[in-house]
């Protein structure tokens, strides 16, 4: 089963990449090499079925015989671009495997790549395991998800995050329609092994081999980098689509070719669809070219024609989900936390922003140390101690290549930009991606300098080596041996979800095999008790209940409302709540604007029927 | 035009016979020259290793917290005992 998932992933990476070299021959774009030539092709593939998804979904139009029939058609279009890559990728592997053999490869280049491939390999068995963390059940998955359902982008006002640019999701959307949510799943795992990849490609070209292979094992052997192969989130998409767009501007910054800056402004505009906070990428790109422009004396119009092409191409690709929301809410983005304009703000925005917020403060030190938790903090979301350690000490030393202080400056800037907008998280490094790995490249030259300077190879090797191994390949060894007994059979998936799943207990989880065998699909069901719930194992609709509502207290009016919103059913979770002391209502653990007023148990058998109880999980049915 | 800022150096066996440089390890100059080279950068390395010292340590002493890691840690430290 696991090769036909990976056979359908691999389809589609292979037809995105096809489409993509099609359209990018076809528009006049020239490359230094095939390498660098598939990275972009890829990309623009990507960027292609997300656009393609996002129009059908707003069309009403999301039907497995038309994303397969979309799949077939590219396939033949672009035939001769598919049998070109395929035969470069297998010709490209054995010339691996010859290469390997070969003296060409010094022992530690050898072990960088075979630690990568080991790392791989575990990551593998990682990603091939159904989907159980919060971020792809709540929605990077479980919104998609919703949408296949209903064949269209439906309005989602349970679930604020829905309000968000779903490009990533979009990409999502062809692997769930396709083949299910392991395939979704091994499509992430294939943008984590794609990402590095054109990380590998660009430092190759500009920096050499054993500089490429440092960076790019450095970053997938990261923590963030490792755990974002096992779970579908969108931070590596982002970070792809952003080193395009990245890497578009250098190309337009050597060959002058407008084109290239357009391509910079699609990628950018891809990759903030996909992760909203990575806003200050635009804006980075257009100064980077606006600043060229005019150091170079190049005539005011190119300036113009940059600031047009980082405004409206970014501005057309988020128009339609901005423009849903205005449609639904008054409010083009309700998931801030600002109400500017009398716009109406969804409940749920600021009672989840204020209980995740956490302010680091705005002293120095405390901006400085918690900004060194982005290398150094909890391992599985830092980056580790690589960058401090090579990259920084380039300050003290003289000649440093130019592109180096390029790459070293434009990362900065947006590992700084990025940090000071994130209401929180701000020490998550996979909200950094694209800054981390530039940063790697600074670091791998970095360690070249010094090694030669020092004279000091190799115990700088067994430096730069050591957090590779230990956490990094360990830890995708743990996680991937984790799951051999599901991959074995000798593990139930039923009972690895029941292992793994992080919304809830066993009692939710029989409780949602009890809804799924006894609950029409047209039901609804709803969840007092926490900002959201997790659509993705439901066969029916599942909400959340919103503040409002639950802060009635005439019975009357909490009916008529459960009436107008068509809610069927009721799930309490004990936990979410504890009685208050007067025994009136009942307090949220979370958020007191989420506690209850009406006792729903007062209320049986006269309007609510309790039909199913699994431990601290009971189900009503509303009358 | 470039101008040079050195005079072309002889070729080998041409001019300034009379007065040869010393040889690697030889000249009482250039050996301090080098020993000072030397010490140099091997102090700049003990610094740049008790820097790396400083960061890994922080760097470890989290992951050393992480719950895997900690379990795996007990375990072993059982077993010793």
């Amino acid at each position: 089963m696991m090769a036909l998932h990976l056979a359908i992933a691999a389809l589609l990476f292979l037809t995105a990449t096809a489409a993509g070299k099609l359209v990018l021959a076809r528009t006049g774009f020239n490359f230094y090499s095939k390498d660098e030539e598939l990275a972009f092709s890829a990309a623009t593939g990507f960027a292609g079925l997300s656009v393609f998804a996002m129009i059908t979904g707003f069309a009403g139009l999301i039907y497995r015989p038309i994303f397969a029939a979309a799949l077939a058609g590219i396939i033949i279009i672009s035939r001769r671009q598919v049998l070109d890559i395929t035969r470069y990728l297998f010709s490209g592997a054995a010339a691996l495997v010859r290469n390997i053999k070969t003296p060409g490869y010094s022992p530690f280049e050898k072990l960088l790549a075979g630690i990568m491939l080991l790392a791989a390999l575990f990551n593998l068995i990682f990603a091939y395991a159904p989907p159980t963390d919060t971020d792809s059940l709540l929605y990077h998955l479980g919104i998609p998800k919703l949408f296949i359902d209903y064949h269209r982008i439906i309005h989602l006002p349970e679930n604020f995050l829905s309000y968000m640019p779903l490009s990533g999701e979009m990409i999502y959307t062809w692997g769930l329609i396709l083949g299910g949510g392991l395939t979704a799943k091994l499509v992430s795992y294939l943008f984590t092994i794609m990402f590095p990849g054109m990380l590998l490609i660009f430092t190759r070209q500009y920096f050499g081999r054993r500089t490429a292979l440092l960076a790019g094992a450095a970053f997938y052997l990261s923590l963030p980098a490792i755990n974002a192969a096992g779970v579908a989130n969108v931070d590596i998409m982002y970070a792809f689509f952003a080193f395009a767009a990245f890497w578009s501007i250098m190309k337009w910054i050597e060959t002058h070719n407008q084109r290239w800056c357009l391509l910079s402004a699609v990628m950018a505009a891809i990759s903030f669809t996909t992760k909203l906070s990575n806003a200050p990428l635009i804006i980075c790109l257009a100064v980077t070219a606006i600043l060229y422009v005019m150091r170079n004396k190049m005539p005011a119009r190119l300036a113009l024609n940059v600031i047009l092409a980082f405004m409206v191409i970014p501005a057309l690709i988020a128009l339609p989900w901005f423009v849903r929301n205005f449609i639904h809410t008054g409010n083009p983005f309700p998931f801030f936390d600002i109400a500017a304009f009398g716009m109406k703000l969804h409940p749920m925005t600021a009672i989840s922003g204020n209980y995740y917020s956490k302010p680091v403060g705005f002293g120095i030190s405390a901006t400085a140390l918690s900004f060194f938790q982005i290398f150094l903090g909890n391992p599985v979301t830092a980056a580790g101690p690589t960058i401090i350690v090579f990259a920084l000490p380039l300050i003290f030393l003289r000649n440093v290549d130019k592109k180096i202080l390029f790459i070293a400056i434009f990362a900065t800037a947006i590992l700084a930009t990025v940090f000071l907008i994130l209401p929180y998280d701000k020490t998550c490094a996979r909200y950094h991606f694209l800054a981390i790995a530039l940063l790697y490249i600074v670091a791998a030259y970095g360690f070249e300098r010094l090694s030669a300077l020092l004279d000091a190879r190799r115990i700088l090797a067994a430096i730069f080596l050591a957090p590779l191994i230990f956490p990094g390949l360990a830890f995708s060894a743990y996680f991937g041996a984790k799951r051999i007994p599901l991959l074995t059979g000798l593990q139930s998936p039923g009972q690895y979800i029941l292992s793994e799943y992080e919304w809830g207990n066993a009692e939710d989880l029989k409780m949602i095999d009890y809804l799924n065998k006894n609950v029409s699909r047209k039901s609804r069901v709803m969840f007092p008790g926490y900002f959201f719930v997790d659509p993705y194992y439901y066969s029916m609709r599942v909400v959340v209940a919103q503040p409002e509502l639950l802060a009635l207290s005439d019975i009357n009016e909490v009916l008529n409302r459960l009436r107008n919103d068509k809610i069927d059913y009721i799930v309490m979770r004990k936990y979410y709540y504890t009685p208050s002391e007067n025994g009136s209502y009942y307090e949220n653990n979370y958020s007191s604007r989420l506690d209850m007023r009406w006792e729903i148990e007062d209320y049986v058998p006269a309007y609510f029927e309790k039909e199913h109880v699994e431990g601290a999980v009971t189900l009503y049915k509303i009358k | 035009m470039k101008i040079p800022l050195t005079l072309p150096s002889p070729r080998r066996g041409e001019g300034y016979s009379l007065n040869p440089s010393p040889r690697r390890g030889e000249g009482k100059d250039e050996g301090e020259f080098l020993e000072q080279g030397f010490f140099l950068k091997k102090t700049a390395l003990i610094i740049l290793l008790l820097y790396i010292m400083v960061v890994y340590a922080a760097y470890y002493h989290n992951v050393a917290a992480y719950p895997a890691v900690k379990k795996m840690c007990a375990r072993i430290a059982e077993k010793i005992r």
